[in-house]
This record gives C-alpha cells, sequence and structure tokens, in this order.
C-alpha cells in the first residue's frame, strides 16, 4: 500500500510527496517548479498545485507550462470503516503553451459529485472542425467547448501523455521514469473513483 | 526574513476571500457566492474554467459566511 493511502491527516504530505517525486523525474522544470499543499480553515481539506498557484502554473521543460489542481479532503470508506483516508473532490489538469491562462492545448477535468449535466470526467482539446458537425457548433459553441467523456485519468497517465506524445523532455531516462509511473497507476487504479456520466 | 516553504502554505480565511473576490470578478463577472451556488446547482457555463477558484473555495469551510446566505 502506498503511504498516501494510510489515512489520516499524515495522508496530505504523503502523496504531495508522490506527486514531487514524478513530477521530478518526468517533465516538471526543476529549477523553478515545486509542488505544494495548500491549506486552509478546515483540517482535512486541501489542495495540491505548483508553488505560486493559483496565479502560476508549474513551469515544464521545453518551455511548456501545467496548469493543475487537486482539491483532497479526508473520508469515510467502505473498505475500511471508521477510518478516514483521502479523496479527490476535483482535479483539473491544463497545458499550456507560455505562462498564460488561455495558452491551453488541452485539459483533463473531474468532479467526484455530479455537477449540472457534464460528465464527471472529461476531456477538452483546443482545436478546430475541418467543417461543421451538428447543430451546437453552428450556434457559437467552439469544439474547445465540448466536453468528451472519459474515465478517470490519473496522474502518472498524464505525465505519461506530456512525456510520450508531446515528447516533452524528462529529466531522467525512460527507463527510470516509466517504472515509477506504472508502480502509481497501480496503486490509484486499485482504490480510484470512477464516475458514471450523467444524463438528468 | 522567514525562509518560503515550498512544501506547503497556509492561507488564511481573508486570503481566500481576497484572492476570490478578485478573481471571479475579473473572470466570471460575478461574486464569489454567485460562482460557488451556480457550481452546486449545476449552472456554471464552464466549472474547468474556474476550477483553480473552485479549489480555493474549498479550502473554506461550508458554513462560511461567504457562502451562507444573510
Amino acid at each position: 500500500m502506498a503511504r498516501y493511502q494510510a489515512g489520516g491527516l499524515a495522508s496530505f504530505e504523503a502523496y504531495r510527496e508522490l506527486l514531487s517525486l514524478i513530477f521530478s523525474l518526468t517533465v516538471m522544470r526543476i529549477s523553478q517548479g515545486h509542488i505544494q499543499r495548500q491549506h486552509g480553515v478546515e483540517d482535512e481539506r486541501e489542495t495540491i498545485a505548483p508553488l505560486g498557484w493559483p496565479a502560476k502554473p508549474l513551469p515544464l521543460n521545453g518551455d511548456t507550462y501545467l496548469r493543475f489542481g487537486i482539491a483532497l479532503y479526508l473520508g469515510e470508506t467502505q473498505k475500511a470503516p471508521g477510518k478516514r483516508v483521502l479523496k479527490i473532490a476535483n482535479e483539473s489538469f491544463a497545458l499550456l503553451l507560455a505562462d498564460d491562462e488561455d495558452s491551453w492545448v488541452f485539459r483533463y477535468e473531474y468532479e467526484r459529485e455530479p455537477t449540472g449535466r457534464h460528465p464527471r470526467a472529461h476531456f477538452h482539446v483546443r482545436a478546430e472542425l475541418l467543417k461543421p458537425v451538428g447543430s451546437a457548433l453552428h450556434k457559437g459553441r467552439t469544439l474547445e467547448g465540448v466536453r468528451f467523456p472519459t474515465g478517470r485519468v490519473s496522474v502518472p497517465a498524464i505525465l505519461n501523455l506530456l512525456a510520450e506524445e508531446f515528447e516533452i523532455p524528462t529529466n531522467e531516462a525512460r527507463e527510470t521514469w516509466r517504472p515509477a509511473l506504472m508502480q502509481v497507476e497501480s496503486d490509484f487504479q486499485e482504490i480510484a473513483h470512477q464516475p458514471t456520466s450523467e444524463f438528468p | 526574513m522567514r525562509a518560503l516553504d515550498t512544501t506547503l502554505r497556509v492561507w488564511s480565511r481573508d486570503e481566500i476571500v481576497d484572492v476570490l473576490e478578485k478573481e471571479t470578478w475579473r473572470r466570471l463577472e460575478m461574486a464569489p457566492q454567485q460562482m460557488v451556488d451556480a457550481y452546486r446547482d449545476g449552472s456554471l457555463e464552464d466549472p474547468g474554467d474556474v476550477s483553480d477558484l473552485i479549489a480555493l473555495a474549498f479550502l473554506l469551510s461550508d458554513d462560511d459566511p461567504l457562502f451562507v446566505a444573510p
């Protein structure tokens, strides 16, 4: 079991350390990037985000950036009654071409609880259609506004996407970071909440 | 001078409210209370576009005066 799965307040720092490790092995611009816990007025709630959040995204190698935030809380679990374990309330990731919130390329967003009629886990892709499809996109709505539904996507999967598909340079060799991502992915998928799409 | 803690930032309520007030008006032209209400009832047009503000508001208590109608 990963340390962040042990439950209790120490889970917040254990999860931050884990994310810091896999970001450092892969695409984070180490000289400038830091993964930081954001603690507010509630002991059992924190958000993990880059240093400088929410104004600043995380610097990545290759002069790119990642805007992200993971809102966490301690909650009950059926697997271990009486124990309060780390849960994700919502999370979002966006690859940015510059230190500018409007320069995003793709976005992944997840909400544990339903919020309206949108799929709780979805991608946005900034792109243009070659020709119109459907009536919604004739009404001024752009393709980037379309929410493509998906299952849960883990942080390792996002990092793998950035390294393998976008070819953002990594800090360590593939032989080093890939097994680490696979282990974290495996631990995550054992406990990950899988949302269903809403069709109200 | 206190060293910058790169692992933990502790926000006071006033700091959270200050950022929410500035950013929700700038980006959504609405008050933080309206944003959170719209988020909770599912009427916020693009929650993902302000996911950072939603995550910041999450650091407050549910019964924070900011979210409780007078």
